[in-house]
Parts: C-alpha cells; sequence; structure tokens
C-alpha cells in the first residue's frame, strides 16, 4: 500500500512539474488502471476552473481588514516609538485597489464589447433600484471581535433579543446593548467601525450607504461607552453622528469615544482628529486630546484637556483625592464605578480644567497593578530635560520614548511616573496633532487688534412642512453681519460648520452657500443659505419630528474665540401620518385591475410616492428629482429622458435644447446624427446638463448673451409671450423644463405663472404644485389606503 | 506555489502595509476556494475568508519564519475557523450542510450530460471524511505541497500520501456511481 502511495505522488509531482498527462499516462501503459483513473483525476481536479471571489468583496474585505491593520501598527509603532504609522492604511487598500485596476487593464479589451452589453442589460433591468440603494454591504455593519453578550432587537421597541455573535450583520433600526464585561465592534463597509464597550445601549437609527464610499450613520447612545474610528470621509454627504442625552457628537473622519453614565451624563472625548459637540444650549469642538461633558439640559464644558491616572488610591480627603501622587478633585458629577476607596487599584480619567484644576469625570476598580498617569496638551516649551507641556512640567531623560515629530505647539499625550524626588518622569511623549500650518499666502494675517463681532440675523429660522414624497431641498436664508463699527475690526478668513442638532436621520445632506468669505468688513454683511435635503425616512416620520441645523462660526482669523452668534435652522413635520393612525385594509377582496397608462402616468406625475427611474435618473445625472420629473410630466418617457441627459453630456449640448429639437418633431436617431455632424448651439457658455441654482443669479454670460437661446425662443413662441419674459424666469434660476411646465400648468389652470414659480419657490415640488392646481374631485381615498393629510 | 518570501512576512509582522496586502493578495482566492469547498456557499465563504484575514493579522507576530510555512499555517486558521463555523451552525440548530448542499445540486446531478464541475465536485466532496476533503482541497485546488498539507493538517507526509490516495479513491468511486465524467 505504501508503494502505492508513493507511485501514486510520484507521478502527481512530475505532473506538477510539467510533464504532460498524456506522457505520464503513456509510461504506464495500460498496467495500472487505477493508478491512470486516480490521476486523471487529479488532473481534472487542477485544470477545472474554480470559484474565485468577487472584485468588489476583496475592496470590502480590506476595508474590514483595515481596522485591524491600523491597531496591528498602532501596537507596533507603540513599541518601536512610532514609525509605522503613515501608510497603514492607504497602502494596504491602495494596493489591494490597483492590483484590481491591473487585473482589469488586463482583460479589458477582448470584454470590453460583451460587458458593455451586459451593463447595459443590468442598468436596464436592475441597475437603477442598485444604484439608488448603493453597495449591498454598505446597508449594514458586521459584528467582529465579539466578546461575552452582545445582543440585538430587530427596533428600539421589541422586547425580545437576540445574541449576536461574529460576523452577525445589523442594519437601521436595531438596538444593541452588551452586558458585563462584553464588548464588540461595528465594522461599516468602508471600514469605519464602532466598538460598544461593557454594558452599553445603542439604537442605529440610520445606516446606509451608496456608491463613492458613501457612508451614513446616525447612532442613538442611551447608555455605557463607545469608541469610534472613522475612516475619514471622501463624500461630501457622508456623516456619521452619535446622540446621546447631553449633546451630539459629529465627525468627518477621526477617533473619538463617548460614554453615557446612568444618570444621562455624557462624555465625549478625542482621540484624533476634531470633533464637533453640540447640544441646545452650546456647541464646543474638540480636538485631538481634548474632552467635554454634560448633563441634559446643561451647557457643554470645556473643552478642556483630558487625563487618566492608573494606580492606587493613596488619599481621600472630602473632596480630592490622591492616585500616583498626583491629587485631583472628585465632585458630584463624578461617576464611581465599583465604589473605590482608599487602598483601591483604580483608574481615573477626567479633565485638566483651564484653572489648572484636575478634575475626575469617572473612576473605576481595576486589577491592573501598574501606576502610571497620562494628560494630554500643548508642548509648550522643552528647556534640556525639563519639558512643559499644557503648563505642566515633566523631565525627559533617554529612557522616554519620543515620537519623531514633535515640535513646539503640537497637542501630545505624556504618559509619566512620578519618581522619588516627586518630578514627573515621562515615559512616553506621543503626537497627537501637529500644530496647524502657516496661513496661505492669500488669507490676511491674524491682527491681534482687530476685534470683529461676527453674528448672524436672524438667529432662529423656522419651516413646517408636510412630509412630501421624495427627496426634497428646504432652503433658508440668512445674513453674517459684522456688527464692529471700527474698520480695522474686519473679519478674515471666515468660515462656517454645521452641526445637525437632531433630525440627522432624515438628512441627506447639508450644503451651506457659501460656506466661507476671505473677508467681512465691518458694517458689512454676507449672505448665506442653508439647503437641508431631506429623505424618504421624513414621510414616515412622527407629526412632530424636527431637523434641527446649526450653523456657526467655525474659523476667523481675527480673535476667532469672540463670534458665539450662531442660527438655528429648524424643520417641522407638522402633517406626517402617525404610525397605527392607518385604516385598516379592506376585508372585501380587491378587485385584480389592470393598472391604465393615463393613471400609472398621474400617479408618477403628482403622485405622493417617488418614482423610482425617476430618483435613479436624478442622481445618475446629479439634478434635482424635480428636474427629471418636470420632463416626465411633459410626457417624456424615461428611456427619453435618459437618453437626452446622455447626449447632453456626452456633446455638451442643453438638455432643454434636445427635448425642444424632440418635441420640434425629430426623432432620436435624428438628433443623434445633428450632434454628431455638429451643433450649432454649442458654444463655450453652454453647459451640458443644466442644474439651476433657485436663489442664485445666472451669470451674464448664460442669462443675457448676444445670441438668443434657442429653448427660450421655442417656449416664448410655444406661449406665445416675449423671449425676454422667458428669460426672466431663466435668469432667476428656473430651468427650461420648468419654465415649460409653469406656463403649461398656468394655460391649463388660469393661474398665473407667477403665482406658480411663487409655489415653486416656496418650497414645493413641481408634482405637488400640479396636484394642487388640479380640480378635486370628490371620490374615496387613494389606493394606498391613507388618510387626507392635514393642512 | 512555492511558500512565500519569508522576508516579505518579516516586514508584515513589523506593520508594512504593502507587504500585509501582498499576503492578502497571494493567498485570498486559496483560502476562499477551499472554504467555499468546505461550506458549500459563496456567502459563507466570503465571511469566513474575511474572519481568516482579521485573525491572520492578529497572530502574525507569533507567527514563525524560517522552516514554518506560511501557507500551512494560514490554511490551518482557515481550517479552524470553519470548524468553529460548523459548531456554531450545530448549536444554533441550523439546517445541517449536507442538505443544503443536496437541495442545491440535485438538478445538476440529473442533468443528461454529467460532465465535473464545481457543483458535482462540491457534492463529492462532501461525501468524503474531513480530514480525505481536506487533502483533495489543499493538494489539487489549492495546490499546496505534501509537506505544506502534513504541517496544516497536523500530521506526518507519508499519512498526507496514504490521505491523498485513499481521497481520490473514494471520490472517484462517488462520481463513477452519479456516472460523472472527468476525462
Amino acid at each position: 500500500m505504501f508503494n502505492n502511495d508513493e507511485q501514486l505522488q510520484q507521478k502527481l509531482e512530475a505532473l506538477k512539474q510539467g510533464e504532460s498527462l498524456e506522457s505520464l499516462l503513456s509510461d504506464l501503459d495500460g498496467s495500472d488502471e487505477e493508478l491512470e483513473g486516480l490521476i486523471r483525476l487529479a488532473s481534472a481536479i487542477r485544470s477545472m476552473p474554480h470559484p474565485e471571489p468577487e472584485a468588489e468583496l476583496r475592496l470590502e474585505q480590506a476595508a474590514m481588514l483595515t481596522p485591524e491593520l491600523v491597531r496591528r501598527t498602532d501596537l507596533i509603532a507603540n513599541r518601536n516609538g512610532g514609525s509605522q504609522r503613515a501608510n497603514r492604511e492607504t497602502g494596504f487598500l491602495g494596493v489591494i485597489k490597483s492590483n484590481l485596476q491591473q487585473r482589469t487593464t488586463r482583460w479589458a479589451v477582448p470584454v470590453v464589447a460583451g460587458a458593455l452589453i451586459l451593463v447595459f442589460v443590468f442598468l436596464t433591468s436592475f441597475g437603477a433600484g442598485l444604484w439608488y440603494a448603493g453597495p449591498r454591504q454598505a446597508q449594514y455593519a458586521t459584528l467582529q471581535g465579539v466578546v461575552g453578550v452582545v445582543e440585538a432587537a430587530s427596533d428600539p421597541d421589541a422586547s425580545e433579543w437576540k445574541t449576536l455573535t461574529n460576523g452577525d450583520r445589523v442594519q437601521s433600526g436595531a438596538r444593541l446593548r452588551t452586558q458585563d464585561g462584553a464588548s464588540a465592534y461595528l465594522v461599516f463597509f468602508d471600514g469605519s467601525r464602532a466598538e460598544l464597550m461593557e454594558n452599553a445601549q445603542v439604537d442605529i437609527t440610520r445606516l446606509q450607504g451608496g456608491y463613492g464610499k458613501l457612508l451614513q450613520v446616525v447612532l442613538n447612545q442611551t447608555q455605557g461607552k463607545t469608541v469610534h474610528e472613522i475612516i475619514p470621509f471622501e463624500n461630501p454627504k457622508a456623516m456619521y453622528v452619535v446622540y446621546t442625552p447631553g449633546g451630539a457628537a459629529s465627525v468627518h473622519g477621526t477617533k473619538f469615544s463617548v460614554e453615557v453614565s446612568q444618570d444621562g451624563r455624557s462624555r465625549f472625548t478625542v482621540n484624533h482628529g476634531k470633533v464637533l459637540v453640540s447640544n441646545d444650549l452650546s456647541d464646543v469642538y474638540l480636538l485631538s486630546g481634548q474632552v467635554t461633558s454634560t448633563q441634559t439640559g446643561q451647557e457643554l464644558e470645556g473643552p478642556d484637556y483630558q487625563f487618566t491616572l492608573q494606580g492606587e488610591v493613596e488619599l481621600i480627603e472630602v473632596n480630592v483625592w490622591k492616585v500616583v501622587e498626583v491629587w485631583f478633585e472628585v465632585n458630584e458629577n463624578t461617576l464611581l464605578i465599583g465604589d473605590p476607596s482608599v487602598g483601591d487599584r483604580v483608574v481615573v480619567e477626567g479633565r485638566i480644567l483651564s484653572d489648572d484644576n484636575w478634575v475626575a469625570d469617572t473612576i473605576r476598580i481595576v486589577e491592573d497593578e501598574e501606576q502610571i498617569g497620562s494628560f494630554n496638551g500643548v508642548l509648550d516649551r522643552t528647556e534640556g530635560a525639563e519639558w512643559v507641556i499644557g503648563g505642566w512640567t515633566v523631565l525627559v531623560d533617554d529612557e522616554t520614548a519620543l515620537d519623531e515629530n514633535l515640535v513646539l505647539q503640537s497637542i501630545v499625550r505624556v504618559d509619566f511616573k512620578v519618581s522619588e524626588d516627586g518630578n514627573w518622569r515621562a515615559v512616553k511623549i506621543a503626537l497627537l496633532s501637529s500644530p496647524p500650518e502657516d496661513s496661505d499666502d492669500h488669507l490676511p494675517a491674524p491682527d491681534p487688534g482687530a476685534n470683529p463681532s461676527l453674528s448672524f440675523e436672524p438667529d432662529e429660522l423656522s419651516a413646517q412642512t408636510c412630509a412630501v414624497a421624495g427627496p426634497a431641498m428646504y432652503e433658508f436664508g440668512g445674513f453674517l453681519i459684522n456688527k464692529s463699527e471700527d474698520p480695522k475690526d474686519y473679519a478674515a478668513g471666515v468660515e462656517l460648520s454645521y452641526q445637525l442638532i437632531s433630525g440627522a436621520e432624515y438628512v441627506d445632506s447639508v450644503e451651506l452657500v457659501p460656506s466661507s468669505w476671505e473677508r467681512i468688513d465691518a458694517g458689512e454683511s454676507g449672505n448665506f443659505s442653508i439647503r437641508i435635503n431631506i429623505n424618504d425616512a421624513w414621510r414616515d416620520s412622527r407629526n412632530g419630528s424636527e431637523i434641527k441645523v446649526r450653523v456657526f462660526v467655525s474659523n476667523e482669523i481675527n480673535r476667532p474665540d469672540h463670534h458665539p452668534g450662531r442660527v438655528t435652522a429648524t424643520l417641522s413635520n407638522y402633517c406626517a401620518v402617525v404610525p397605527g393612525d392607518r385604516p385598516e385594509p379592506p376585508t372585501t377582496p380587491e378587485p385584480v385591475v389592470t393598472p391604465d397608462p393615463d393613471q400609472e402616468f398621474e400617479a408618477a406625475c403628482v403622485g405622493a410616492d417617488p418614482h423610482p427611474t425617476g430618483m435613479t435618473l436624478a442622481s445618475k445625472y446629479e439634478v434635482d428629482y424635480d428636474e427629471i420629473m418636470g420632463w416626465f410630466c411633459q410626457r417624456f418617457g424615461f428611456g427619453e429622458i435618459d437618453l437626452a441627459y446622455s447626449l447632453s453630456r456626452e456633446f455638451g449640448v442643453p438638455v432643454e435644447d434636445l427635448f425642444a429639437m424632440k418635441n420640434s418633431g425629430m426623432g432620436w436617431g435624428e438628433i443623434r446624427s445633428v450632434l454628431q455632424k455638429g451643433y450649432p448651439g454649442e458654444d463655450e457658455n453652454t453647459q451640458p446638463i443644466s442644474t439651476p441654482e433657485p436663489t442664485e443669479e445666472r451669470g451674464d454670460s448664460t442669462c443675457v448673451g448676444a445670441q438668443p437661446h434657442p429653448t427660450g425662443m421655442t417656449l416664448a413662441n410655444r406661449y406665445n409671450v416675449d423671449y425676454s419674459e422667458i428669460m426672466s424666469w431663466f435668469c432667476q434660476g428656473f430651468g427650461f423644463g420648468e419654465i415649460d411646465l409653469a406656463y403649461s400648468l398656468s394655460r391649463d389652470t388660469g393661474i398665473p405663472v407667477s403665482n406658480i414659480f411663487g409655489m415653486k419657490s416656496a418650497g414645493m415640488g413641481w408634482g405637488n404644485i400640479k396636484k394642487d392646481l388640479q380640480p378635486k374631485q370628490p371620490g374615496p381615498p387613494d389606493d394606498k389606503g391613507k388618510p387626507p393629510k392635514d393642512k | 506555489m512555492s511558500d512565500i518570501n519569508t522576508e516579505v512576512i518579516k516586514q508584515a509582522q513589523q506593520g508594512d502595509a504593502d507587504r500585509i496586502a501582498e499576503l492578502y493578495e497571494t493567498y485570498h482566492i486559496k483560502i476562499f476556494r477551499y472554504l467555499y469547498y468546505r461550506v458549500g456557499d459563496r456567502q459563507t465563504a466570503e465571511d469566513l475568508t474575511s474572519e481568516v484575514f482579521i485573525r491572520m493579522l492578529r497572530f502574525l507576530g507569533g507567527f514563525k519564519p524560517p522552516g514554518a510555512s506560511f501557507q500551512a499555517w494560514l490554511f490551518q486558521i482557515a481550517r479552524n475557523i470553519c470548524n468553529d463555523h460548523y459548531r456554531k451552525l450545530k448549536s444554533h440548530q441550523m439546517v445541517p450542510l449536507e442538505e443544503n448542499l443536496k437541495d442545491q445540486n440535485l438538478s445538476t446531478i440529473d442533468t443528461a450530460e454529467r460532465v465535473l464541475d464545481n457543483a458535482h465536485l462540491k457534492q463529492a466532496l462532501n461525501k468524503l471524511s474531513d480530514d480525505q476533503r481536506d487533502v483533495i482541497i489543499m493538494r489539487f485546488i489549492a495546490d499546496m505541497s505534501i509537506s505544506e498539507t502534513a504541517q496544516s493538517l497536523n500530521k506526518t507526509e507519508d499519512s498526507i500520501k496514504g490521505l491523498q490516495r485513499r481521497a481520490l479513491l473514494s471520490l472517484k468511486d462517488i462520481l463513477k456511481d452519479w456516472e460523472v465524467s472527468y476525462v
């Protein structure tokens, strides 16, 4: 038997080394049928095609591996003094992506024709929905590193909890909790992750994503501690918000932690990057190493630098404790975990206040015997062996591990031990954040004598809305005024930022236009718009739901700490359908009805639900949904609209012109042929795709050019009005499609066209405008059985 | 294919992201295939492949070249993760793999012209013992040497040669019963 095993192995090895199967089998000469069969079988298995993971999976896996990679390189860097961090993320993901691209290139030429056909079939059959939904893995987070009992309920009201294990996936709407000693990571599709420590409870109120690394996460943390490591966002619509009872933290790529105690006190700390923390009363921008905390209904404290002490409780004198020879204050807000007392080994986490008082936020009993302290601060001075950090002196010697890139004004973390003579000896000084680079040349230099006073007018903006169908944009306008009177008090390098105080789960994106000014002179002002793009979830939100966006001055070169002004824009849903109020479904079976094409058209054009293909096209060509539906409501099919926008993009011809050509009786093939020969209206000022900006006037070159705009001429002729009248609407930011629709509605209903544009300017969508203007007909509720919305 | 350069592993152990990416690129398809033929479905195999590399990163510092084969070590991880997966399935009283495979592949087996393909192979491998199945996958799908396979399965090279022959014989008989051609 052994000889047979060995003989087979030798033949297989020869096969592996390149000898042909025929040659091997001819050597056997039919003498060993069994061996021949085994070699044939092995050869067949070896040469048959085996499955491969999909390319998309490789990126997904690479993204999932990145946090572990970061952790590993951190460990190694800590051990080696920090040298391997630079390319850990970009290097790893970059290599995987690069390899994928190379592989794609090699195969691209022979398969391109087939791929185009497949892509076309895919897009027409499935692509629309998928594009809108985003990549599959973006809609969930995967549990990793599960320790102990980690549980999930499918929704915040559920009473049944399911135990989770590694690899389980959770989606928007889930409530998660960890028991004593338990922890787990939530890994998102872009590699960002949230670690739930023991006894934490978190609701995932929003978790979705899209192509282009668009991750949108909104968490509501009611208890315990979480640590978040967010891969820097590349997509401006990406968001990551953590709500707590005391305030909200939002980030764009950073590492931070959030802790909520049982009495509702919230504590936010930042390990790396910047985090904006807000509540109704105040905003705090946290930098690396800083911390803020608050109680529900109170202003945020700080920001302060954080400290940690680990060791034995040496003394307690009323409200002053001593650990590792460091005195600190314990007050009514300090959370004591495990009832610590003198002699217990503890970890103390707290804040160094601006008056140099050290105040403990939490003290917990631990079993670790190491005695060490650490604190964060700005590296003020290095005088020989004495370094001053945040006003505190530590001794640096040959054994101190120093990060390579330390410079004065860096924010650093110092690990120290107290020597016998009472000095603090630095064990390690790690860089948390480099000092900001010098201002760009074009920006004015800070003027210490200037004292601009920036404030918003008004400081409260609000709107009530019925929960409209589909994505919608609401716009608020305001002014940022420099109220100073002395000309030297100009504000320079002004930048605005925003924070979603509430309702982030309903918001797709927020735009501030403009979001910066190079200079606002004393007495001058700048106007700006807050555009809130809301999503479908708003429609199903409870009556009274609110979206609150806080806008504030995040940067200004002259005396930047002196601008407390802010403006809050609030959008309230006052007529949403409250879940449970929906009428009972009919008890008698509904007859099967073949959809009437006209009814279907009307439903899509003026109905409450967004049309998925309309949504897809709006997303595909990055235009408003209403713009797409404006064409659809003019009886252009979605296929035609798709083709028109595609041609517009390909040939640089305004889409309005293409529809005008179609309306003139040309076929699409004919239109393409004309474009290929060179479209006569093409000039430097032609915009490929019209994306009207409702509040901004168009530039003169597009608006009142010397040559009449062909679509403007067409519309003027169609509705028998002056060309200048059409162009005046165009110059106010309405697209030709919208103008066409408005005049058409005006003609059909007798309502003045200016009133119709007024409705649009007030924020209504064209579908709703058309619905409102149509004569009301008595009849049963709509086919979805929804009750009429309150007005 | 021979094992990866020990210098690459050393650099990966030092946290070099490019070298870690190289390890992933070199082995992830093999690991995926091993897991695919072990668990029977693509989605689970994808998930488990991720777990293998996460665990690889976590324990990379504990791997000691030279002498040991990195590929063998990685397959040991994959094998352990796969066994954990089955234990979890058992504790959650989920549908046994055998039934899944049967349901998935009966229609394939019943086709008129039966030529060895992934579905047949997957189902046939499921009829073998764990060790026999692992040997077939590692030797002829992952293209591992006798020595590497022996290291992965904690067996001697001679016993792997014996397992290899018996596994091929069993597989041959199964395919013959199903009238699946592989010539």
